[in-house]
C-alpha cells in the first residue's frame, strides 16, 4: 500500500511540476552579440 | 508585416476547431490503455501477475497519462491565447462572441484535465497494485 501512494505522489508532483513549468517557463537566455563583453570571460 | 493583423474571425475560428480536435484526438490513446487496464482488472489478472507486468502496466499507464496532459493543456493554453484575440475582432458573429467568451470554461478545464489525470492514474495504481 506504502508503495501505491508513493507511486500516485510522484505521478502528481511529476504532472504539478510539468504544468507549472509550462506555465512560468525559465527567462530565456540573452542572445550573444559579442557587445557588451559577451566574449568575455 | 504586423504580427497578428492578418489573421479574421474564420482563421481565428478554424484554429479553435483544430484546438478542439487536438484536445479529443489527445484522449484516445490512455482511454485505449484504460480499456485494456480496466479489462484486465475486472477479470482479476493483476492478482496473480508478477511485480514487472504491474510495474509495467503502471509505467505505461503513466507516461500515456502524462503525454495526453501535457498535449492537451498546451491546446489549452493556445486556446486561451486564440480567445483572447477573437475578443479583439471589432465586428464579429454570435458563434465568435460566444467563444470568446468561455475564457473561464477554458480555464476550468485545465483545472479539471490535471485534477481527473491524477484521480484516474491513483484510481489505476489501485486496480493494479489491489490491497
Amino acid at each position: 500500500m506504502k508503495i501505491a501512494v508513493a507511486i500516485i505522489a510522484i505521478y502528481a508532483i511529476a504532472a504539478l511540476f510539468l504544468v507549472i513549468s509550462y506555465e512560468r517557463p525559465g527567462k530565456a537566455r540573452r542572445k550573444l552579440t559579442g557587445r557588451g563583453g559577451d566574449f568575455e570571460s | 508585416m504586423k504580427v497578428g493583423s492578418s489573421m479574421n474571425e474564420l482563421d481565428l475560428l478554424k484554429l479553435w476547431n483544430q484546438k478542439r480536435t487536438q484536445i479529443i484526438q489527445a484522449q484516445v490513446a490512455p482511454a485505449l490503455v484504460l480499456i485494456g487496464v480496466m479489462v484486465l482488472a475486472a477479470l482479476g489478472i493483476f492478482t496473480t501477475a508478477n511485480s514487472a507486468a504491474k510495474f509495467l502496466t503502471l509505467g505505461v499507464a503513466a507516461v500515456t497519462g502524462i503525454l495526453a496532459m501535457i498535449t492537451q493543456y498546451a491546446a489549452i493554453r493556445e486556446a486561451e491565447a486564440l480567445v483572447a484575440d477573437l475578443k479583439k475582432l471589432k465586428s464579429s458573429s454570435a458563434l465568435a462572441g460566444k467563444i470568446a467568451d468561455s475564457r473561464g470554461l477554458l480555464s476550468l478545464t485545465a483545472i479539471g484535465i490535471v485534477g481527473m489525470g491524477i484521480a484516474i492514474f491513483a484510481l489505476v495504481t489501485w486496480a493494479v497494485l489491489g490491497k
